[in-house]
């Protein structure tokens, strides 16, 4: 027995209390024992441990070691300016870390917005008198009245109830109303015609009721604990920038010790060699990478808000590229949600049908126009529009979801009549006649089987059909509104058309290999005919609706997954967050739309959950990674483009920043086997990540979406962000080029100033800074021209077009003045040991600057034609 | 087989009532005796003993009309050294222990008396952490299944009367990965068996990920009415480095959740 099945004595037993409530005294020991009717967060982390966790990933404690060693290498070896690299990089650290924590700050605020929806006050009877509490005092046992307007303070049996009337539609997300009594029942919670669930509202009639479930314990309480206790998925991104850092720190970490022991082989001192081993770590810890992809996401996220898609999460935007399926909505987000009446079949003349549509309905004109129920708005538009009606209204029973139906008394022209409208399977069994050339006809069962024939046919063309009846009554009734006897009036059936751009939304998603699966809360046949509509399904619907979803063995559902032509009716969210979860663990990036409160979980659990900007909740909002500002399906599609297009930016920016360390890198290997100066100081080194480097990778980083980005499929899990590729392309072709400019600069400034190997030089003399800053300038010069090859893996800049992203220009241009600041200013020279230098240097430059782009607009050329051989998914050895 | 003589300990929280419905359910279907106990701490003040006392005449009042042979007995002294003797002495199968909101079970070092009874009581024991008043007849059982468990029987017993007593649905929920790939081990494929045997409808799930937070989202998304969790077989370093899941889940569970420890 559950409390719903209860009598009203066994539920005060149960509860232990009374038709008198609990005395206050037993109301504070409850609370002490059920706690608060609160909602909060269970297991919250602290704020100092969510930001402490920004300091303690893996790449910023790559990151302290860097700084760690160069605090040691000052230490050891004081005046090469280490401490202030060591200070750079922990800055670097912290603004990573703070805006990081600043972003996840902001999309935690669902359990906030859960909180804020329910009531302050709330009337209760304690001891046998009425008195008003705060909802948060309310505990089990405690029996609650509940009026017209309120808002419900905690779960309850209700005991006793006059036309009881709540909006269940947070929990549900059915926004019919339910007609409430005392009666015991044994439907599911939900379901059940005698409880009233916190946070839900009270629309019409009166009652009381006997709390049972308090705080997190209520239904509502549940949302919010599956809210806080979602694992959200990590992103792919956060995955992948994991996997790269820890390939970079075992390069370094390899890289710095092999060269320690070569030197220790060919005989310098313990001590020069550690400091050459730091050298080699710093050069090839990318310090620049983390900014460049946090600002890169930040870009993308701008270019999607412009697209009406408003990121929340910055893991998002990149996470939202490689999904592979999305589990969407219907209403709002296929259809316009602007429901009108397409088609009226009646029996007789339509009249009574308008004035059935018109009278019966619960609307309200104002200024603003009219408000109300979508449908009843529909309907009450198309009868005003086919003739004015008006009657005295002297009675309603409400709509409730039990019912189906609703209905009126009304007095038109000196005549009473009941109006009913509904569904058709609650009101053509009421009905006994139906209007045939003025005169009513009786109905029998093959009349009635017509009827339900016709209706279902109105149905399988995509309309909601709405049965409308009447009778005409003689005297006014003393009880409820006769509802038994009716004449039948018509059908109306409903339209929501489909936005006209998700057609073309869909098609995108097709030849994206992105599969799209339909959740409603609508019926099955109505889906089906909206999905065929806009051509989300081609044959048979495989349709499942709710209750065989909940009753459906796992493997059985992840093999009705696995069909084409899928359509989920009639789901509730508890279903819909079933079905998430079996995608997920079937190895799908999904993404979820959703709009309720109980939606949250499903757009928190999913990889990318899409909220509804128009008409979604704030807790859905809150929940979610991404809002859509128009509500459109199609909007989703841009930003799965803007997404893709994210990740293979990134790919190209991490190309263009490892491009650099090798240049970085050679100098220490020429410096310890020839033993040459150093050619390249680490101050230098961390001017070229952090400084010169930093602005074109961040154009890099606004790279507009190739044209066959939506043609491929989505990328597949086990194709990484850094692949072998991508670091041969970076460090054995573009980086040694590079690396080949930088040395080359050197000995030729060294040589012009009568420099003679193994003569030593002051690391203070003019030949010694103008030669390093020579290498400096090399690498400089080459990254510019990396810049442009870097645009594309693939596709050469003489198609690409070299004005065609003029933010690249524009950071070039920066790099340039950064670089003029470095090398030609005072303040410059002495902050990074730089020399100014001729232009002949610059000129010596120029040719490996276009050697790197014309060697790598041939293995473009190569990887070009490789590709139109043998097509296939993925990138090529070459290409990526 | 099944239970002759079943204890539930009640005391002045709300929670002891309906632990004691379990119990009081459970004496109906297989009739068996039933001890109502309570035991006051010396000195423990008056308004107290008097909840106290009122909670034992209702339960009582509820068994006897139900025809279940009903004892009270009311002690006045430590329940951690009373009740074992009065288990050990009336000689009871099994034991219903209700949490109190300041017991956390897990905390081993915070010395509550659950871990005392734990160690101390012989008899099947089954604790329990009360959110919900309104369900003294669990409809949906849910039970975790993580690695194969010695005490199969005796669970499997208290699992199959629970089941028959309030009609009620199991789950049996998968959280082994090694399951998935090397197929249901002996022990749960005789767990389904005998649970089908005894008409008990069972359903089963899978799922993956921190077990304590999988078993909350599974009883939340399923509406469950009742957990019914094996006592940690993990020991002290285990627990200190993989943590305890069904601590976790006892202390902030959706529903209402027992802890069974099998008779030793």
């Amino acid at each position: 027995m559950r409390i719903q099945a209860l009598s009203h004595d066994e539920v005060f037993s149960t509860l232990l209390s009374s038709p008198r409530g609990i005395t206050a005294e037993e109301a504070a020991r409850r609370r002490g024992e059920y706690g608060r009717n609160e909602i909060h967060e269970l297991h919250v982390r602290s704020m100092f441990s969510r930001l402490a966790a920004q300091f303690t990933h893996f790449l910023a404690i790559l990151l302290w070691l860097a700084a760690a060693l160069c605090v040691l290498s000052e230490y050891l070896h004081p005046g090469e300016g280490l401490l202030r690299l060591g200070l750079a990089i922990v800055a670097v650290i912290f603004i990573n870390a703070i805006f990081t924590f600043i972003q996840e700050y902001r999309t935690e605020k669902a359990i906030e917005e859960l909180r804020k929806m329910l009531p302050f006050r709330v009337a209760v009877i304690r001891n046998g008198s009425e008195m008003e509490v705060d909802a948060a005092e309310i505990v089990p046992g405690d029996l609650v009245l509940l009026r017209e307007g309120d808002k419900v303070p905690a779960d309850a049996r209700v005991v006793q109830g006059c036309r009881l009337t709540v909006n269940n539609a947070l929990l549900t997300g059915e926004s019919d109303s339910r007609l409430l009594g005392d009666a015991a029942c044994e439907e599911e919670p939900l379901e059940s015609g005698n409880l009233v669930f916190a946070g839900t509202l009270v629309v019409s009639g009166s009652g009381r009721g006997v709390v049972y479930a308090t705080g997190m314990a209520t239904e509502f309480g549940k949302i919010a604990q599956i809210t806080g206790r979602v694992v959200e998925e990590v992103s792919p991104l956060q995955m992948e920038i994991t996997r790269v850092t820890r390939i970079v720190a075992v390069i370094a970490m390899a890289g710095g010790t092999f060269f320690f022991l070569v030197g220790g082989l060919i005989g310098r001192g313990f001590w020069a060699n550690f400091l050459f081993a730091i050298g080699i770590i710093i050069a090839n810890v990318p310090e620049g990478l983390l900014p460049t992809v946090t600002l890169s996401l930040a870009l993308g996220s701008q270019r999607m808000a412009r697209r009406n898609a408003l990121v929340k999460s910055l893991n998002a935007v990149e996470a939202l590229g490689s999904v592979d399926l999305i589990c969407t909505d219907k209403t709002g987000t296929l259809t316009q949600n602007s429901m009108t009446v397409t088609r009226l079949w009646s029996p007789d003349a339509a009249a009574m049908a308008c004035t059935v549509a018109r009278l019966c309905n619960n609307v309200t004109e104002g200024a603003q126009g009219v408000r109300g129920d979508p449908t009843e708005i529909a309907l009450y538009n198309y009868a005003v529009g086919q003739g004015t009606v008006t009657g005295e209204r002297l009675g309603e029973t409400p709509f409730d979801a039990d019912r189906k139906r609703m209905a009126t008394l009304h007095r038109v022209d000196g005549k009473l009549f009941v109006l009913i409208k509904g569904a058709g399977e609650s009101v053509l069994p009421l009905c006994t006649s139906r209007g045939q050339g003025g005169s009513a006809l009786p109905m029998d069962s093959g009349t009635s089987a017509d009827l339900f024939e016709r209706q279902r046919a109105m149905a399988s063309e995509g309309l909601r059909v709405i049965a409308l009846a009447f009778r005409e009554l003689d005297e006014l009734p003393t009880g409820e509104i006769p509802e038994a006897g009716l004449a039948f009036a018509g059908f109306m059936g409903l339209l929501d058309p489909p936005r006209p751009e998700v057609q073309q939304a869909l098609k995108s998603c097709h030849s994206a290999g992105i599969k799209v699966i339909m959740i409603t809360g609508d019926a099955g046949p109505t889906a089906a005919a909206v999905a065929r509509e806009i051509g989300l399904i081609t044959g048979d619907p495989v349709i499942i609706e709710g209750r065989e979803c909940a009753r459906m063995p796992d493997q059985l559902l992840r093999e009705e997954l696995k069909k084409e032509n899928l359509i989920f009716a009639r789901m509730s969210p508890q279903n819909k967050m079933h079905v998430v979860s079996l995608l997920i663990e079937g190895g799908h990036r999904v993404a979820v739309t959703g709009d309720g409160v109980n939606d949250a979980p499903a757009l928190k659990k999913a990889h990318v959950g899409i909220a509804m900007g128009l008409s979604g909740t704030s807790v859905a909002r809150e929940a979610a990674d991404i809002v859509l500002l128009d509500d459109n399906f199609a909007s989703i599609v841009h930003a799965i483009e803007e997404g893709r297009a994210v990740f293979e930016n990134i790919r190209n920016f991490i190309t263009y920043i490892f491009a650099s360390n090798i240049p970085e890198l050679v100098p220490y290997i020429c410096y310890i086997l020839f033993g040459i100066p150093l050619p390249l100081t680490i101050m230098q080194i961390l001017a070229v990540d952090l400084g010169t480097d930093l602005f074109p990778a961040l154009a890099l980083g606004s790279e507009k979406p190739s044209a066959d980005i939506m043609q491929r499929p989505p990328r597949p899990q086990s194709e990484h962000l850094l692949t072998r590729g991508v670091l041969v392309r970076a460090y054995l072709q573009l980086g040694l080029l590079e690396a080949l400019a930088g040395i080359s600069a050197y000995s030729y400034v060294l040589h012009q100033g009568g420099w003679i190997w193994p003569q030593p030089l002051h690391p203070a003399s003019t030949l010694y800074l103008q030669a390093t800053t020579a290498c400096l300038a090399g690498i400089i010069a080459t990254q510019i021209a990396n810049v442009f090859v870097c645009r594309s893996p693939s596709v050469s800049i003489i198609r690409l077009g070299i004005f065609s992203n003029r933010l690249v220009l524009a950071g070039i241009a920066v790099e340039l003045l950064l670089a003029a600041f470095i090398i030609y200013t005072p303040i410059g020279n002495s902050l990074f040991a730089c020399g100014p230098i001729g232009a002949d240097v610059w000129l010596l430059l120029i040719p490996f600057a276009i050697l790197l782009l014309c060697t790598d607009e041939i293995r473009k050329h190569f990887v070009k034609r490789t590709a139109i051989k043998a097509p296939g998914p993925g990138g090529t050895f070459l290409g990526f | 087989m099944s239970y002759r003589k079943i204890l539930s300990v009640v005391t002045e929280h709300t929670a002891s009532t309906v632990i004691a419905r379990y119990a009081i359910s459970l004496a109906a279907a297989g009739k068996a005796e039933l001890v109502l106990y309570a035991a006051h701490e010396e000195g423990s003040n008056e308004g107290m003993i008097l909840h106290n006392d009122r909670h034992l005449d209702h339960l009582f009042t509820v068994a006897f009309e139900l025809d279940i042979q009903v004892t009270r007995i009311t002690e006045i002294g430590n329940i951690n050294k009373l009740l074992p003797i009065r288990v050990q002495a009336e000689q009871v199968d099994l034991v219903f222990y209700p949490l109190t909101p300041y017991e956390r079970y897990g905390a081993n070092l915070q010395r509550h008396s659950v871990h005392h009874l734990l160690r101390c009581i012989r008899s099947d024991l089954s604790i329990m952490r009360v959110v919900h008043m309104a369900k003294p007849h669990p409809r949906h059982i849910l039970m975790p299944l993580g690695k194969p468990v010695s005490e199969g029987d005796r669970r499997l017993m208290f699992i199959t009367e629970l089941a028959k007593s309030f009609h009620s649905q199991v789950t049996l929920l998968h959280l082994s990965r090694e399951r998935e790939a090397k197929g249901m081990p002996d022990f749960i494929t005789r767990f389904r068996k005998q649970l089908e045997q005894q008409h008990v409808t069972v359903l089963e799930r899978s799922s993956r990920g921190e077990i304590g937070k999988s078993i909350n989202l599974e009883a939340i998304t399923r509406h469950n009415d009742l957990i019914v969790l094996g006592a940690s077989e993990r020991g002290v370093l285990r627990r200190l480095f993989f943590g305890n899941p069904a601590a976790d889940v006892m202390q902030h569970p959706p529903c209402n959740a027992i802890l069974f420890r099998a008779a030793r």
